[in-house]
């Protein structure tokens, strides 16, 4: 990592696409399912980039490209300007190491016959980060003090800790391969409400005492907004980026049609606003199959402002305003306002 | 004020684990109001399952009802005979639970679930006669009826499939719907639509609900009253209004507030302390005493009863208005 240099971007992705492939039978061709396609994102170091969509939009499927789980079908994945699928064996462990991934199923992603002792001493050693077990406990011991997490707790097994728990291990085992960046996909979605700040607490300060770059995938607009601060925010529909910019002017100010149908539906918890009567700016509440997307731009069959281009013409993400967004219409739709929607006047 | 439609009263029910028993459900009084969406909310472990299925006698498999009544009708639903709970299941309270997707039998179609239902409840009727009905209430939570009626559970989408237990909770017309987290797995332009379609039939029918979740939005979205559960007590309850605006419970509070939305100033949120309760071993006092900033001597000795903090509001702390002036929601 010679030619380190402040404008490069920690991780790249350019124009990649990642189909899935299911065979239907025998003599038919497999069925090729784009999860996402034509992506093109940087990743800053130290930033935190928020990915939100709905279920089925590609995000987890981004995050596992980002971590180097799947190799892109097409476009080039860069960490540190150099290409992964061009760089040597060396250079690409070493790449695997720096960039983590934090699972939504906290109790799925440990073995549960083994104590957390050696889900966590396992891998530092098997990494070579210490030279025998006591320097390796040393260091667990270092990552469970930043994550709040009682040493007694190491010779437990995983169903013995709270969901709450199991998420700060996770964060420790990510932190002790010493990352450049963490991949949370969903980490507080399956914890109780009342422990999930706790656990965004705790990423944005990983992310400011070490400086370690976090993407955050996530359905839920509060805690995207919450944990990205003034970083950045990314929306997917269907495989595809729709709209991306600051977090908090991307979500006071959507450009895209569909994130402001999304912003819409999403109730505040007061019951002043959120009982006030909305209708959604969409013609249809189905979203289409993610394997037969419709021709142009993947949401005019749902768009109250389509007009014949956009079923012809897929739309590029091109910049809007500060930030970027593939609508053909964004000049001409009526500008939408968050506060607006939800406090009015 | 509206009647109460189902009363429960002192409620009581018992878990036995292999490390001993567990109350998750502690001397509880619950109301729903006629005509009213009633939410009750908690935490996983609160109890509010629970609570939910002593309404329908659905909790003697796992665990015992210690004492307690649920009234509905002046009749005492834990008293009923076989026959006569199957009688008021579905027909005066039915619920929709929350592994809906998974509540159809994968190898019977829309139309064959309708009609086996149906046809339990109401032996005289004949399939051909009651086929419009079904038609109705699927075109009620609009699913075109043509196509729906023959397809299997698997043909449907998550948002498809909650509809179609929706049109079925309203089959023979039940007075109460208990919906067990309706829109938990659901995304959110999918669950906006799942509400108006309820609201939608809540106008038109007038039939009270009871909401069941731990999602603050969607409660202040669509109920008339809340009740918040934690340790398996009711700790707060009362109009959504009145419970927002002035929030009496230290544990109600948090929930209310914690939860990153976004119309949240850009800070920090406070977290709350400690970890959920262990049923098995509960603090004396408030159950909510370790993880509470107001807590005093006081807490640790008694526990606090449910009373009036407000209009129509109900609040079990000990020091209601010191903590309201402290967290800033009374001068």
């Amino acid at each position: 990592m010679s030619e380190e240099n402040k404008e490069q971007p920690l991780m790249s992705l350019h124009h990649v696409d990642l189909y899935y492939e299911t065979r239907r039978g025998l003599f038919k061709p497999p069925l090729r399912v784009g999860a996402a396609v034509d992506v093109s994102l940087d990743i800053r170091k130290g930033e935190v980039l928020a990915i939100v969509g709905e279920s089925g939009c590609g995000k987890t499927t981004l995050g596992n490209v980002i971590i180097g789980m799947l190799k892109p079908t097409a476009g080039k994945l860069y960490f540190n300007g150099k290409d992964v699928y061009g760089m040597g064996k060396a250079a690409f462990r070493e790449y695997r190491n720096s960039v983590q991934l934090v699972q939504q199923d906290s109790y799925a992603a440990l073995n549960p016959v083994k104590t957390l002792r050696h889900s966590l001493c396992g891998p530092v050693l098997h990494k070579k980060l210490a030279k025998n077990s006591a320097q390796a406990e040393k260091l667990v011991y270092e990552a469970l003090d930043m994550v709040g997490i009682n040493h007694e707790e190491l010779d437990k097994y995983p169903h013995e800790l709270s969901g709450g728990q199991r998420q700060r291990i996770l964060m420790a085992r990510a932190i002790l391969m010493r990352p450049k960046l963490i991949v949370a996909d969903e980490p507080v979605s399956m914890i109780d409400v009342s422990l999930r700040i706790a656990i965004l607490n705790l990423m944005s300060k990983l992310n400011k005492t070490l400086g370690i770059a976090f993407v955050y995938i996530t359905h839920d607009f509060g805690t995207a907004r919450y944990i990205a601060r003034d970083g950045n925010i990314a929306i997917m529909y269907l495989g595809k980026m729709v709209e991306y910019g600051n977090v908090q002017e991307v979500l006071e100010h959507p450009a895209h049609p569909y994130l402001q149908a999304l912003l819409t539906a999403v109730p505040v918890p007061d019951p002043v606003i959120a009982k006030k009567k909305r209708e959604l700016p969409l013609k249809s509440i189905d979203m289409p199959s993610v394997a037969a997307p419709p021709a142009g731009c993947r949401f005019h069959p749902r768009c109250p402002y389509a007009v014949p281009q956009c079923g012809q013409q897929e739309p590029p993400l091109v910049p809007h305003g500060e930030g970027l967004c593939a609508c053909h219409r964004t000049d001409e739709i009526p500008a939408w306002s968050l506060r607006k929607d939800k406090l009015g006047g | 004020m509206a009647n109460n439609i189902v009363e429960i009263r002192d409620m009581t029910v018992e878990f036995k684990k292999p490390r001993g028993s567990l109350l998750a459900v502690n001397h509880v009084d619950f109301d729903i109001r006629e005509g009213c969406v009633t939410a009750l909310v908690g935490e996983s472990g609160s109890g509010k399952s629970t609570l939910a299925f002593t309404i329908l006698n659905i909790v003697n498999t796992t665990g015992n009802i210690l004492s307690g009544e649920v009234l509905y009708d002046g009749k005492d639903i834990l008293k009923l005979g076989k026959e006569e709970l199957n009688k008021y299941k579905w027909k005066d309270v039915s619920m929709i639970f929350q592994s809906a997707q998974s509540a159809l039998n994968p190898l019977m179609t829309i139309q064959q679930h309708f009609w086996e239902t149906y046809h339990v409840h109401v032996p005289s009727a004949k399939e051909e006669e009651v086929i419009p009905r079904f038609r109705q209430l699927l075109e009620n939570v609009r699913l075109d009826p043509d196509r729906v009626l023959k397809l299997y559970p698997h043909e449907l989408s998550g948002g498809m499939k909650q509809r179609v237990m929706i049109a079925f909770s309203m089959l023979l017309e039940p007075k109460v719907i208990i919906l067990d987290e309706p829109t938990t797995a659901l995304d959110v332009i999918t669950q906006d639509y799942i509400f108006s379609i309820l609201d939608r039939i809540h106008t038109e029918t007038g039939v009270s609900m009871m909401l069941l979740t731990h999602d603050i939005g969607v409660v202040a979205k669509v109920a008339d009253r809340i009740a918040v559960m934690y340790a398996g007590r009711i700790v707060e309850v009362g109009d959504i209004f009145e419970v927002f605006r002035s929030t009496a419970h230290p544990y109600a509070h948090a929930l209310i507030t914690t939860a990153p939305s976004l119309l949240d100033r850009k800070e920090d949120k406070k977290p709350i302390q400690g970890s959920p309760p262990d049923l098995m071993d509960l603090p004396s006092g408030c159950a909510f005493r370790p993880r509470c900033p107001y807590a005093a001597d006081r807490c640790r000795a008694e526990v606090p009863p449910l009373v009036e903090v407000g209009p129509d509001h109900l609040a079990a702390c000990h020091f209601v208005e010191r903590f309201q002036k402290e967290a800033g929601i009374r001068e």
